[in-house]
């Protein structure tokens, strides 16, 4: 007797279809399992079966072949155990196989029949819907999780003996997802959590970087001494960020899924992601990988922010690697068994001292040379920086600065409303275009959108030669102007707004360096 | 058989001896031609140690002496012995003079005034904005600068001097052949160029920490006139003055503020005596005498800012002093908003009146500040 029941197979965020077909023959009694299957796959074989029999059936002593089709994709990973143990029991004819070509399984079994959670969730109920089952049998603690997707049904269930009473035609309940997707319902409290923009005193030029950095999604560079609030402002940032759409929602929660870090009660990342590696990370935790590609830290911080304090101390290829990401918003891995791509759209933030002892340029407190400091700030490879539309400096803060704490500092919250203003500007420019912020423009984009009248045209020409500007730093330049001019409302770009980009460049290393130009 | 050139340079290339050993033995011998037929009874009359024998009777001395001659050709150096008629008439007269000089490139004319200016290596902002300002002053106004090409205040007189097209003289403390320190390579190859890469030591030779005090010798050497614009109280530009001085020379210092430790050195040099200086013309006067057949009214007038400026930009520019200023302080003491502010000093940096030191740090540049009296 030949039966089947689905699974799903995760790689990158996307999951598809596998089908475990079940086949019982006469001979020497066995349970043999084929298609292209890793060995935490292979093992299923020992779990369903004894599971199987813990839970009360036992299998007549006959030739079982599972293959899980189609062969030729690897698969990984302990999901398949329910639909192994689906497809069989169905070929045994111990359950019906009505509801089986419109259900779909993914869980690991324990030896007691009990059914444990499994990571990619998210992925595999969205697939699921979009294939058309009607139908997800998935564990219990991942219930709240797979019930975010609407138009299907999501069953959580603990063990098998669920599982086949529910494919007798037994009653089950449709698992409600723990916060419906839309309601930002945490979003206030961590707001808080986070800190408000009001807290920070002074710093005019770092706060009005950040500003632009979020309006346009720019990549920001943070310069200045030790204790004076580089940290503290790019914690900030996340506040002054809109807060994720339905959609943008969904994908961050699908890499968590596939990470397996989505934490209970909490099956739905709502706030934008903030992570800030340590600069001793490697860059297989950066980018993702290892022998099951996992997403790295970049991809978690996607559509949010990616905080790199210390910039300087990262390691040369956790940095590089970068790059890719940020051009094109998704990493690739290649790997033995295929190559898999996540997802990487983010905000760099990095933050960086002047100089090794971090007080340059106050000569009473800084002894470094000028070759130490040309070496520190070398390790920011050209590339990298070449990413980055603005970079500040920020001044050490004085005691009148302090003194008048909290008062007459904007909110995070009247921030955010020009961010969202100037969001909504760039979703209208950029309509149904893959592009949608002012960052990522492409050079036919750029043409199109950031035309600028004579004296405008002058300035830039002015300003190009004399601060030797290379064609990218014009662009970049071009870009945040854009970015600038849509805060403010201002269709056309206008010369305040050239000239505050200008304010915001990033100068490389040699311009930086306190040797001199000749 | 060698030349009498080459005799010269085998001399200058006997590593073992220091100035002070060859001032003796030209003394006794009379030329190095003579040390070098001296035997080993004549050698061993003199204090020398063992080494240092060895050193002067060295078997393949002939041979090394051609070869070297090789390499100085090979390299574009050229070799100036103390006999030749273009050996620095300055020099001949300091203490311990160098036997020889290696050159790449020009040396100094000698109907020009020559500056030398030294100072802080680790310096801020101001300080080198100085130097620089003094340097292309000087240099526009017919002086040679001489400096040691150090990281800091050397660096910007140098720099000062090439874009003003005037001819500046880095002094060495290795070879000509090395740039010391490395990150000054567009300079070394424009001093080259354009004015002269001095040492008087061959090529090939390390920069040891004991040549540098010998080297700063040869700055004091060679210059009319010191000018410290910035320098701790424990400096080696406060040894260099002291040469200088030894030498007959005239110390020039720009004043700073007390407690300010990077002008600590030349507050010193003041109350010691030193000039104080405020402007280059302070300098330029005291040599009058290089001028007196020439016009020497600098091509001044440079009061042309008042008609220049718009009233807000004024406003931002009589904030600015040589100390580099944040942009948010600037805002603060201009009570302007900041996109305003951002606008302004962007029209002033573009119009050459102030110049950013670092990303947001804004200074006025000194050659319109100090005439803006």
């Amino acid at each position: 007797m030949f039966s089947k029941a689905y699974g799903a197979a995760v790689t990158g965020i996307e999951a598809s279809i596998v089908r475990a077909e079940a086949d019982i023959s006469d001979g020497l009694p066995a349970f043999e399992m084929v298609g292209y299957l890793a060995s935490e796959v292979r093992e299923t074989r020992e779990r369903v079966r004894i599971a199987l029999k813990n839970s009360g059936w036992r299998l007549p002593p006959k030739r079982i072949t599972v293959n899980l089709s189609p062969a030729d994709i690897r698969k990984e990973g302990t999901a398949y155990d329910l639909a192994v143990a689906a497809a069989i029991l169905a070929a045994f004819e111990m359950i019906p196989g009505t509801l089986l070509s419109s259900s779909l399984f993914a869980g690991e079994v324990s030896l007691n029949g009990a059914v444990n959670p499994v990571r990619g969730i998210l992925p595999i109920v969205c697939e699921a819907k979009r294939q058309g089952f009607l139908l997800c049998l998935i564990p219990e603690a991942n219930a709240a999780e797979g019930a975010i997707v609407r138009g299907i049904e999501v069953v959580g269930i603990r063990t098998l003996k669920e599982m086949v009473s529910i494919l007798k035609g037994g009653r089950y309940e449709i698992a409600r997802p723990a916060s419906a997707p839309g309601e930002d319902s945490g979003t206030d409290q961590w707001m808080e959590e986070a800190g408000d923009f009001a807290e920070i005193s002074g710093q005019q030029a770092a706060k009005r970087a950040a500003e632009i950095a979020a309006a346009g999604m720019h990549n920001l560079l943070l310069i200045g001494p030790p204790g004076t609030g580089k940290t503290m402002l790019a914690s900030r940032i996340p506040s002054i960020l809109p807060g994720l759409t339905q959609e943008e929602s969904f994908d961050v929660t699908k890499v968590y899924s596939v990470a397996g870090r989505l934490k209970e009660g909490m099956p739905l990342i709502t706030r934008r992601p903030f992570l800030a590696p340590h600069h001793t990370i490697t860059a297989q935790a950066m980018a993702g990988g290892g022998k099951r590609p996992m997403p790295g830290i970049i991809s978690l911080a996607h559509r949010g922010v990616l905080f790199l304090d210390e910039l300087p101390e990262f390691r040369r290829e956790a940095l590089e690697l970068l790059r890719q990401p940020m051009e094109e918003g998704h990493v690739t891995i290649a790997r033995t068994y295929g190559i898999c791509r996540y997802p990487a759209d983010f905000l760099l933030l990095a933050a960086m001292n002047p100089c090794p002892c971090g007080y340059y340029p106050d000569r009473t407190r800084c002894g470094c040379t000028s070759g130490q400091i040309a070496r520190y700030q070398g390790r920011i490879s050209g590339p990298l920086l070449d990413r980055i539309d603005l970079s500040v400096e920020l001044s050490g803060v004085n005691y009148r600065e302090l003194a008048a704490e909290g008062t007459g500092n904007e909110s995070s919250a009247v921030i955010r409303a020009r961010v969202e203003r100037a969001r909504a500007i760039q979703a209208e420019r950029f309509g149904n275009s893959i592009v949608r912020f002012n960052s990522r423009m492409s050079q036919g984009q750029i043409a199109r959108y950031c035309a600028v009248g004579q004296e405008e045209k002058e300035l830039l020409e002015h300003a190009f030669t004399r601060f030797g500007l290379s064609m990218r730093a014009y662009y970049r330049i071009l870009k945040t102007a854009r970015t600038i001019a849509d805060l403010e409302g201002s269709g056309e770009i206008r010369t305040r707004h050239i000239s505050e980009a200008l304010c915001f460049r990033v100068t490389d290393e040699s311009g930086r360096r306190e040797g001199m130009p000749c | 058989m060698l030349s009498r050139q080459e005799y010269w340079l085998w001399f200058c290339n006997i590593e073992e001896l220091d100035s002070s050993r060859r001032e003796e033995l030209l003394r006794v011998f009379g030329s190095p031609e003579a040390v070098f037929r001296a035997g080993d009874a004549e050698l061993a009359a003199l204090r020398l140690t063992e080494r240092q024998r060895n050193g002067i009777r060295r078997k393949d001395r002939e041979k090394a002496a051609a070869a070297l001659g090789e390499v100085l050709r090979r390299k574009g150096i050229r070799f100036v012995s103390r006999e030749d008629e273009e050996y620095p008439e300055r020099l001949r007269h300091i203490y311990h003079p160098p036997c020889g000089l290696f050159v790449k490139g020009r040396l100094p004319g000698e109907d020009a005034p020559a500056i030398g200016i030294v100072g802080a290596r680790t310096c801020s902002a101001y300080g080198r904005e100085l130097a620089r300002y003094f340097a292309a002053e000087l240099s526009k106004r017919g002086f040679s600068i001489i400096s040691g090409l150090a990281a800091g205040i050397d660096s910007a007189a140098h720099a000062g001097a090439l874009q003003a097209g005037g001819y500046t003289a880095a002094v060495l403390g290795c070879g000509t052949d090395r740039c010391y320190p490395k990150e000054n390579l567009r300079l070394y190859l424009n001093i080259e160029e354009a004015g002269g890469l001095i040492s008087e030591y061959p090529p090939g030779v390390p920069p040891y920490r004991g040549n540098f005090p010998a080297r700063n010798r040869i700055i004091a050497g060679l210059s009319d006139g010191i000018l410290i614009p910035e320098a701790r109280e424990r400096s080696g530009s406060l040894i260099t003055a002291s040469l200088a001085l030894e030498g007959g020379k005239d110390i020039f210092a720009v004043p700073g503020r007390l407690g300010d430790v990077l002008s600590g050195g030349c507050n010193r040099l003041i109350r010691a005596g030193a000039a104080l200086v405020m402007t280059p013309e302070d300098i330029v006067q005291e040599y009058d005498r290089f001028f007196a057949d020439k016009q020497t009214t600098p091509d001044g007038g440079e009061k042309f800012y008042n008609n220049l400026l718009e009233t807000r930009e004024k406003i931002v520019y009589a904030k600015l002093g040589l100390t580099p200023k944040h942009i948010d302080e600037l805002g603060r003491e201009c009570k302007m908003p900041f996109s305003e502010l951002v606008q302004l000093l962007l029209v002033l940096e573009l119009k050459g009146y102030v110049r950013q030191t670092g990303a947001n740090y804004y200074i006025a540049c000194p050659d319109r500040l100090l005439t803006r009296g």
